[in-house]
């Protein structure tokens, strides 16, 4: 399967289990996913994403711009770092160099663990 | 009877007629009134959270196409490409503003150093930005869903005929989206592979 083709699947399940409720959403992944543990890995992983992400890219880009929004963005979804930042100094790194700089560090550092 | 035709609206008209041409003859037209928009807005109310690409988008629309009549499919059109527009207005400036703090940042080499040698993102626009090309690459409808809704400050109704598609569609594309960029920026690429 093409990678566009793969991502056509996963979005589909997702959006699928999305439209269920939590009891029934169990039920359809092990149906939709029977035989393809990266695929219910993969939905389950964006349906936690889709969980955490709050009112993530709802609000204004123009807001974004401000040297203050990524730490705002940060405290308003109660975002804790991930694996990658646990080795940040956090909240002192979040203060000094900005939250977002934290984040393409981790990012890369998560690049080069999962090639 | 009066003519109703602004130069921007027979550009637009003559674009829905198939003239690429015009459409890059808008490009430039629309980038400046946007362009000079959001900065008069950014100087004076840079922390008016109610600040909203909509306003922005709906006033060039007014401002450049005024009275003239045009109808849905090239009005549409018009919102596409002010909302590619805003997303570079912005990105450029997010990179502007980056590098002057850049220039005047000497104290924080140490950090750099530490960070690696890569210049780092300092803003969350530009990460997102970056996201956004990476999500394209794999499904450019969702990725522009996100460009009309975020950037453009459209809604599902005016993304939906822009991309004349469903409302339903856009809404699921959004959700996706938002998903998968959400991950992205945080965690970094934590995708399982297909086989």
């Amino acid at each position: 399967v093409s990678d566009a083709g793969r991502w056509a699947h996963v979005t589909a399940v997702f959006q699928e289990a999305l439209e269920r409720d939590e009891t029934a959403r169990g039920a359809y992944l092990d149906a939709a996913c029977a035989g393809d543990g990266p695929l219910r890995a993969e939905v389950e992983s964006l349906l936690a994403a889709h969980q955490a992400a709050g009112r993530f890219a709802e609000g204004s880009p123009l807001e974004a711009l401000a040297p203050s929004a990524s730490r705002r963005w940060a405290s308003t979804r109660g975002f804790r770092p991930a694996a990658g930042l646990a080795h940040t100094r956090s909240p002192r790194c979040w203060a000094r160099a900005g939250w977002a700089r934290c984040i393409a560090h981790a990012m890369r550092r998560s690049t080069a663990r999962w090639p | 009877v009066l003519d109703h035709t602004s130069p921007v609206s027979d550009l637009l008209r003559a674009w829905g007629q198939g003239d690429t041409q015009a459409r890059d003859d808008l490009l430039p037209v629309v980038y400046a009134e946007l362009r000079a928009q959001a900065v008069r807005y950014m100087r004076r109310e840079r922390r008016d959270h109610t600040l909203q690409p909509t306003a922005l988008v709906h006033e060039a629309y007014v401002r450049l196409i005024g009275q003239a009549r045009v109808s849905w499919q090239n009005r549409a059109h018009f919102f596409g490409l002010a909302a590619e527009m805003m997303r570079r207005i912005l990105v450029d400036h997010a990179r502007k503003h980056q590098a002057a703090k850049r220039s005047g940042a000497a104290m924080r080499v140490a950090w750099d150093e530490r960070v690696g040698a890569t210049p780092p993102l300092d803003c969350e626009l530009l990460l997102l930005d970056q996201a956004l090309a990476e999500l394209a690459a794999r499904d450019p409808r969702q990725a522009r869903v996100v460009e009309l809704r975020y950037f453009g400050g459209l809604s599902e109704q005016e993304a939906a005929e822009v991309l004349t598609v469903s409302r339903t569609t856009v809404t699921r594309d959004w959700n996706v989206a938002r998903a998968w960029l959400f991950r992205r920026m945080t965690l970094g690429i934590t995708e399982v592979q297909g086989e």
